[in-house]
């Protein structure tokens, strides 16, 4: 069987906000397996293109095609946000946003895939399969030792890490990531490059960042946006070495 | 020390049930000066059983409702019109006769029979919330606007009972029933009440058992996760809209059967159990036990409703509501988990400060 080598495709997607186009004509594609950046000034619309891809916000036109791994392809523009979870799409948000109350294994056993309907969560326990996996998936983050602590009560970088384990949780084919090294010291920074080269054997990883160093460290494909258009795409060499892209980007105190 | 910590809110409750398990006994004993005392602490159980439900849909879910006391009410009417049928042997009421009406009305009907009735109690308020639900949750209407729109609604159903009154005897409400065990009228009557008193005890206890096992669950962590963050939930494939409704039909439902309990206590219903007023009365008992963790619910029913009953007899009874007010404010403003919030976080860490601080100025002694 042929696989696709493109996970999610994007084609010309435009989303207009009263009049401002915050995305214009975007049109690229992500590989599978790959850590793939998208790069940008402040407002070059990335947080809205992920947005896009999760059904939070709806385009003005274009398409968003998700290619499954042995399955057919899905048409994501249009369809509930909780079903494109479901699908295997999974999304960490800018702001951390783990469940400040409940503790870590309660934070990763409520981001367990399948089982979500009320009457299994009343009724079905986890398997120790289950919480194995949970086990072994906080280890891959390095938060093993700290599954029974309040989530609210960990640190700016474990909270982040902790996201990304509940989305590993899920299998998704997709984890978008919103600025993860945000707040975050060089170690963690480090840490959280470390994560995603580890990850990526899983799944596939879509990255919006500044810290550039940290680009340099993680990232297969870079696509740089400006103003909602694409500026351009390639591996993070071609991309410092772009005259445009140095012009509207990296001059500006980036690097 | 550990098991206290771990359960001490189940410590609390079966204390709590304990006391109210002796009162009958007391009475018996001479211990007590009349059987309006039992009567009193029967309509603390309903209270406390509608709190249990208020606190699972606001506490643990985060949906402040306004107006719950609809529920209560709707429970309360199912079983005052089966009451009210037992007294004219499912003849039509006065109040119909003066209405106008000759034949029993068919919403009327059903209540003849008590299993029927049973069904009612929980069905009745369990439609209106799934259909209030069921919109105002899909269509994500949250926070202030919830609230306001189940304030809203409470008042339409209020204004419509009034307006109703060849069959709901408007604003007097059913009155002159007594209770699903017979009278409980006077000394002869006496084991008919403690039926009723030990059988609401028993309903409580399973409100509560029932309460604490949901939150136990996945489920409960599920109310929380929503309640921090409901757009994380969503995102983490979960339909939360099929959540909230399941859990608002559910406190409704408690709501109902804290009503019918409390029509038997109290012998009389009337649509000021519908209004706003009561609605929120019964979210301070929440706020002030303590929200989020079932026997603050509890307690603050009892407690709150216990010292209305002490205090507003008399010189107090002008002030009582400036009181409770201002306790609730301070609540909301300082004590954000109530009496239980006190007790299980405020107090120890206050305890510990003062520790250390004795701690500091030995340390120093010492050099
Ligand atoms: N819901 C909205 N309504 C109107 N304008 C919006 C909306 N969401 C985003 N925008 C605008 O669209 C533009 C792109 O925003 P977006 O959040 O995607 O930028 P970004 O690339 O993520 O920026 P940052 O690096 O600051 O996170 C901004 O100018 C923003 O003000
Ligand atoms: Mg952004």
């Amino acid at each position: 069987m042929i696989v696709n080598e493109n996970v999610l495709e994007i084609n010309n997607i435009s989303v207009c906000f009263d009049g401002f186009y915050a995305l214009t004509e975007v049109k690229t594609a992500v590989k599978r397996n790959t850590v793939h950046f998208f790069i940008g000034p402040n407002g070059a619309g990335k947080t809205t293109l992920l947005d896009i891809i999760c059904a939070k916000t709806k385009p003005t036109s274009g398409t968003v095609i998700f290619y499954p791994k042995d399955k057919e392809p899905v048409r994501l523009t249009g369809m509930k946000e909780y079903k494109i979870v479901t699908e295997g799409i999974g999304r960490k948000f800018q702001v951390p946003s783990v469940f400040v109350n409940l503790t870590v294994a309660e934070n990763m056993i409520l981001s367990l895939k399948g089982h979500k309907g009320i009457m299994d969560s009343i009724f079905r326990k986890p398997s120790g399969e289950d919480m194995e996996n949970i086990y072994a998936t906080l280890e891959k983050v390095g938060l093993r030792e700290r599954a029974d602590v309040r989530a609210g009560s960990l640190a700016h970088g474990e909270k982040q890490w902790l996201e990304i384990a509940m989305q590993l949780l899920q299998k998704p084919e997709i984890i978008m990531l919103d600025e993860p090294a945000a707040g975050m010291g060089k170690p963690e920074t480090f840490k959280t490059g470390e994560i995603l080269k580890e990850i990526k054997k899983d799944c596939t990883i879509i990255v919006i960042e500044h810290d550039m160093d940290f680009v340099k460290q993680a990232a297969d494909i870079v696509t740089v946006l400006h103003e909602g258009k694409m500026l351009m795409e390639g591996s993070i060499t071609d991309v410092l070495a772009d005259k445009t892209v140095q012009a509207v980007y990296l001059g500006r105190g980036g690097e | 020390m550990k098991l206290i910590k771990k359960q001490g809110d189940n410590i609390c409750f079966s204390v709590i049930v304990l006391i109210l398990a002796a009162m009958p006994l007391m009475l018996n004993a001479g211990m007590l000066s009349g059987s309006s005392t039992v009567l009193f602490l029967g309509k603390c159980i309903a209270f406390a059983v509608v709190a249990i439900g208020l606190d699972l849909i606001w506490g643990y879910t985060g949906i402040l409702s306004l107006g719950h006391g609809l529920y209560f009410a709707l429970g309360g009417y199912c079983m005052a019109m089966y009451l009210k049928l037992q007294q004219t042997n499912g003849q039509i009421t006065d109040f119909m006769h003066i209405g106008g009406i000759e034949t029993l009305p068919l919403v009327w009907r059903p209540f003849k029979y008590l299993p029927l009735t049973i069904i009612l109690i929980v069905a009745v308020p369990s439609l209106v919330a799934f259909l209030v639900g069921y919109f105002m949750f899909k269509k994500r209407v949250k926070g202030v606007y919830f609230s306001i729109i189940s304030q809203a609604l409470t008042w339409a159903a209020y204004s419509i009972f009034i307006a109703l009154s060849p069959y709901t005897n408007g604003n007097v409400g059913i009155t002159e029933i007594k209770t699903v065990f017979g009278s409980i009228k006077g000394d002869a009557n006496r084991a008919n009440m403690f039926t009723l008193f030990y059988v609401s005890l028993a309903i409580l206890v399973l409100v509560y058992a029932l309460a604490k096992f949901l939150v136990s669950r996945k489920f409960g962590k599920l109310l929380v996760a929503i309640r921090d963050g409901e757009n994380r939930t969503y995102f983490s494939g979960y339909n939360v809209s099929s959540y909230k409704t399941f859990i608002y039909v559910l406190s409704a439902a408690i709501a109902g059967i804290a009503g019918a309990v409390f029509v038997n206590f109290n012998g009389s219903i009337t649509p000021s159990q519908m209004t706003i007023a009561y609605s929120i009365t019964m979210v301070i008992w929440v706020a002030i036990g303590g929200r989020g963790t079932i026997i603050g619910a509890v307690i603050g029913a009892f407690l709150i409703n216990l010292c209305e009953y002490n205090l507003s007899s008399g010189s107090m009874v002008e002030i009582w509501q400036y009181i409770i007010g201002a306790v609730f404010c301070i609540t909301i403003l300082f004590f954000k988990g109530g009496i239980v919030g006190i007790v299980r976080d405020q107090l120890p860490a206050f305890i510990g400060r003062l520790k250390n601080k004795k701690a500091v100025p030995a340390k120093e002694a010492a050099k």
